[in-house]
């Protein structure tokens, strides 16, 4: 590995690994202020210029709360969970790719941390690590609430993990590559090669089980705030709730990072991509059309939130595998027959 | 009793896909509605007449208290949160407080100092913002709590008319 490369992978790691944070603090910000305007009320107004702020002053609240481990708790596990439930998100983002090639001196840099031939089964395995996280984070706490927090969102992140992958394999099929990138470059030879108007069946699919994947409403029975205190993370305080927390709003990033990855058209902008830029001011514009356009989708999710009732248990399970899972299966047989037969 | 049956839905409507755009779409307009919150400390309520805040003392024009010192308003209060310290002063009238206290961890704000005065002396204010750092600092002296006539006029007034009612 030369020496460009290193500077550029560890430069492309700050920067995915800052964004990731930085959307954090901005996800908790604009959650807050999104859902009082719409319930008429300001959000948090006085921390900064408007409540700016508020993002740094509940951390520090978070990490000044005394970190309790409750005696009937099991220690190790205890500790471990925040972590399992948080690092599977970054790991996801470390194969997105948020941009296209850019060229520097006599060396090619793709805008991905690591280009990975696999990278869609790369993400599909890590994906399906965060699932551990909150399940031992419901049995390790001791408590009876968390261990039926903790099993709900067992059972409803492996339910919809399924119709997740198939979802994709819609995708592949068009794309005909398992590398992200290579997905992404398929679309950006225009608007209407973005895989949504392509597979637009695939990508319904493809968000209700990214909604139920991030344990967000109208899927968040395993936290459902009114019915089991807390569910998983009732026990958790200070900073291994933090990461709770975090781990939630990196997994919205990372999924919603994949949706325009796999759907979205990527870096693609119709106008915007046509300017013919060159360097590494495309490569800075690609990146900000990226960044755009998962805001979009990181403000679609708060906005569900606020909208949509939450989910019965049992409807949710039967939603998972008696409507989506066979609606995902035809969307992969009728994607299959038309590939086949050169339509698609 | 009234037998209601559910409707049966269609495919299309059991899929929920126009409500919930409908609902979207009433949930994203709401963000750019009136507020309703009232931003305190910028925004404060209108004070009224009748509103009861904690007693102060009048001052006459010449900036004595118009207060006796004649104790009723001690007497009369139900918490027992005024202390009072009276002597003679070298004036038209002779009597005075030496020291008046009202102990605002024991004042309720009830009023019934205002109305067994005699004097008008002491008057419910609109004063209702007591915060504090330390319960020293709670127990209001004499200098704390004289004020000018003007700024408990809407209260004798409401006062005067109200107490009008009760004279036999």
């Amino acid at each position: 590995m030369s020496t460009v490369e290193l500077i550029a992978t560890v430069a492309k790691v700050l920067v995915v690994f800052g964004a990731c944070l930085g959307s954090v603090a901005v996800l908790v910000y604009l959650e807050r202020r999104v859902s009082a305007f719409m319930q008429w009320r300001y959000g948090p107004n006085r921390v900064g210029p408007f409540g700016l702020l508020q993002p740094i002053a509940d951390l520090t609240k978070l990490m000044f709360k005394e970190d309790l481990i409750p005696r009937e708790a099991y220690k190790l596990f205890f500790v471990l969970a925040p972590v399992m439930a948080m690092a599977p998100s970054f790991m996801m983002m470390a194969v997105v790719p948020f941009g296209d090639a850019i060229v520097v001196g006599d060396e090619t840099i793709p805008l991905v941390i690591a280009d990975v031939g696999m990278g869609v089964l790369f993400l599909l395995a890590i994906g399906s690590l965060s699932v551990y996280g909150l399940s031992i984070a419901g049995w390790s706490s001791g408590s009876k609430f968390s261990l039926m927090g903790g099993m709900r969102a067992t059972a409803q992140m492996i339910s919809y993990e399924l119709t997740l992958g198939l979802a994709i394999v819609g995708v592949l099929l068009l794309g005909d590559s398992f590398s992200l990138r290579e997905i992404a470059l398929a679309q950006t030879s225009g608007i209407l090669e973005w895989n949504i108007f392509q597979q637009p069946l695939g990508f319904i699919l493809f968000l209700i089980a990214i909604f139920a994947e991030t344990n967000r409403l109208p899927f968040d029975m395993p936290e459902a705030e009114s019915e089991l205190v807390s569910g998983y993370h009732t026990e958790y305080s200070s900073m291994k709730f933090a990461f709770f927390f975090m781990g939630e709003y990196v997994a919205m990033v990372a999924g919603s990072s994949l949706m325009v990855v796999l759907f979205l058209g990527g870096w693609h902008l119709p106008f915007v991509s046509e300017l013919g830029l060159e360097g590494w001011i495309a490569g800075v514009v690609q990146a900000v059309c990226f960044a755009a356009k998962v805001f979009v989708i990181l403000m679609f999710f708060i906005h569900v939130r606020w909208t949509i009732p939450r989910f019965r248990y049992d409807q949710l399970m039967a939603l998972g595998w008696k409507i989506l899972l066979p609606l995902a299966l035809i969307n992969v047989l009728v994607t299959a027959v038309l590939v086949a037969y050169g339509i698609l | 009793m009234v037998l209601v049956k559910a409707k049966k839905l269609s495919v299309w409507e059991k899929l929920f896909f126009w409500p919930l755009v409908k609902g979207l779409w009433t949930t994203f307009s709401q963000i750019f509605h009136k507020k309703v919150t009232r931003l305190y400390p910028e925004q404060r309520l209108e004070s009224f007449p009748e509103m009861k805040g904690h007693p102060v003392l009048v001052r006459r024009p010449d900036g004595k208290p118009r207060c006796v010192a004649c104790g009723l308003c001690e007497f009369a209060c139900p918490p027992v949160a005024i202390y009072i310290e009276g002597h003679e002063i070298d004036d038209e009238i002779e009597r005075a407080p030496k020291v008046f206290e009202i102990d605002n961890t024991r004042c309720i704000q009830c009023g019934f100092c205002e109305e067994s005065c005699p004097k008008e002396a002491i008057v419910i204010s609109h004063r209702v913002e007591f915060g504090a750092e330390k319960r020293e600092d709670l127990i209001y002296d004499l200098e704390t709590l004289l004020v000018d006539e003007h700024e408990v006029e809407d209260r004798l007034d409401y006062i005067r008319k109200t107490f009008e009612r009760w004279k036999t």
